[in-house]
């Protein structure tokens, strides 16, 4: 089994798509197992670095209700100027609801809610790659691939890699571009069902493309349900 | 489960950055030292990219197609490992005195960086002759920034400053990565045969002029050179893509233009269709 001390260079590898970590992953003897453990240990790390950079960037900004109050007074400011037509003791209702709702989530009001993170960041990381997993496998063996569920996944969990970036969150105000993770990890995959499955690149281009293409389909039927049930709405 | 150590073996050459005088070399525009003929690099890079299996053998043997000139056996002295190393590297060198600069300005400010820096682009000029109402959104920015930080305001101000400067590398990583891809998209479209790795590796290099950007906080000269350094940039990846590729001129550049203008074009798309969209809704 791979060592956790092993693991730094296992991600720099894989982030420069060499071939061996791909190898490794599926040459070990329980891959599935391996692809768990590195998911779940990274995405505890980054949860524990977004809580620790949340409280930092809490600490380096003024008390959360000192700001709610300059906005109020600003909003006040700016309905006796510009003549606003609602009510300013609703807004300012709407805007301390919102302000809390926003503080709580963000944990920059305090509490306990931003220690979710250290479930929630392991858990979507871990869905992500399962589902990836299971898409990748079942695409590269429908082109011809000749891996298995267990190496497929085990290659796969690999796409967490480009997420160790997410560590520098440690630090106030860095924020990762979700773009760059989602196309460095569609590389990933894309080398994972390359070396797995003895793809052609071609081949392991459609192979990688299917979970991004499935997710598009997705959003793009539920815009289409969402977009005809406001213009039924209007429309009533 | 059975022991399974990663192999250290390491026959790239000199980790994770290239060597300076490759570096120096691709400044200069002698590039043929770093993209150079497969037979002219030296063993261990030889044996790296042939032990690669994204590197087929007839990848390395069949590189020209016949609407293409490009040039027999092309291979690098760079690996991608390096180029990354590079795009890292030449972004925090080149954040290193703006990050000073930021926290010079914050910790005089007694604040975060981003606050001040909303509160400088509400006094630009453009922003001053701006009606009443928004002026109160302007003093309710200057009262935010006025606020005491929880922390010292020389170490808030310090702290957001390093998470901007950190932020440089990210950024720098995202252009090199996501373009990159979209570049190298097109250049397959236009007949290029090379692969994933060798053109980030190439590409990186075209991140060292920008070098000068650190030169960004003063004024005037802070400008200019980053006039030059994007011009410079440009070139270098044009010309990197050319030498890669085997692609011509024109046809290079369209391949480095066309991703942005693409991006361009479905950004105001989209913006478009919001903007008609709120309109008939409201209608």
């Amino acid at each position: 089994m791979l060592q956790p001390r092993n693991y730094p260079e296992l991600i720099g590898k894989t982030l420069v798509l060499e071939a061996e970590p791909f190898v490794i992953m599926t040459e070990d003897d329980n891959p599935w197992v391996e692809g768990l453990f590195l998911t779940v240990s990274l995405g505890f790390m980054i949860g524990v670095a977004h809580l620790l950079g949340g409280l930092l960037m809490t600490a380096t900004l003024p008390p959360a209700a000192a700001v709610q109050e300059a906005i109020l007074q600003g909003w006040r400011q700016f309905s006796q100027n510009f003549g606003a037509s609602v009510d300013p003791a609703t807004t300012a209702t709407s805007l301390r609801w919102f302000w809390s709702l926003l503080t709580t989530v963000s944990g920059y009001g305090g509490g306990w809610f931003r220690l979710f993170t250290l479930v929630t960041t392991p858990f979507l990381l871990v869905i992500q790659w399962l589902i990836t997993g299971l898409l990748i496998f079942i695409t590269a063996r429908s082109l011809g691939g000749r891996g298995t569920l267990n190496q497929t996944l085990g290659a796969t969990a690999l796409m967490v890699a480009p997420h160790a970036l997410s560590l520098l969150t440690v630090i106030p105000f860095v924020s990762v571009s979700n773009l760059l993770l989602l196309v460095w990890s569609l590389l990933i995959v894309y080398r994972a069902a390359e070396v797995t499955h003895g793809l052609v690149w071609q081949r392991a281009i459609w192979v990688a493309l299917a979970p991004i293409t499935l997710l598009i389909l997705i959003a793009l039927l539920f815009g289409l349900l969402i977009s005809t049930g406001l213009f039924t709405g209007v429309a009533a | 489960m059975s022991e399974n150590p990663i192999i250290t073996t390491n026959r790239q050459p000199n980790g994770w950055l290239p060597p300076f005088q490759q570096m120096s070399d691709v400044l200069q525009f002698r590039l043929d030292a770093v993209i150079g003929v497969l037979r002219d690099q030296p063993a261990a890079v030889v044996v790296a990219a042939i032990d690669d299996p994204e590197i087929s053998s007839d990848d390395l043997n069949n590189l020209p197609t016949p609407d293409v000139a490009a040039p027999k056996n092309v291979t690098l002295a760079t690996s991608m490992r390096q180029g990354m190393g590079l795009v890292v590297v030449t972004a925090l060198v080149a954040g290193l005195l703006p990050f000073l600069f930021n926290w010079a300005i914050a910790g005089q400010a007694g604040t975060a960086l981003p606050l001040v820096q909303l509160t400088r682009t509400m006094d630009q000029p453009a922003n001053a002759s701006a009606t009443t109402p928004w002026q109160a959104w302007e003093e309710t920015v200057k009262t935010i920034a006025g606020l005491e930080p929880r922390l010292p305001g020389w170490l808030a101000a310090g702290l957001s400053a390093l998470g901007d400067w950190f932020n440089q590398p990210l950024n720098w990583l995202t252009y090199w990565l996501v373009y990159g891809l979209g570049i190298l998209l097109v250049c397959k479209l236009l007949g290029a045969t090379t692969t994933l790795q060798r053109f980030y590796a190439a590409t990186s290099y075209a991140y060292l002029p920008l070098l000068l950007t650190i030169l960004r906080p003063i004024p005037y000269l802070g400008p200019l050179a980053a006039f030059v350094a994007i011009v410079w940039a440009f070139v270098l990846y044009v010309r990197i893509v050319q030498l890669l590729t085997g692609l011509n001129t024109g046809r290079a550049v369209l391949s480095v233009l066309l991703p942005g203008a693409l991006a361009l074009l479905v950004a105001f798309l989209a913006v478009g269709a919001f903007i008609i969209s709120l309109v008939r809704m409201t209608m």
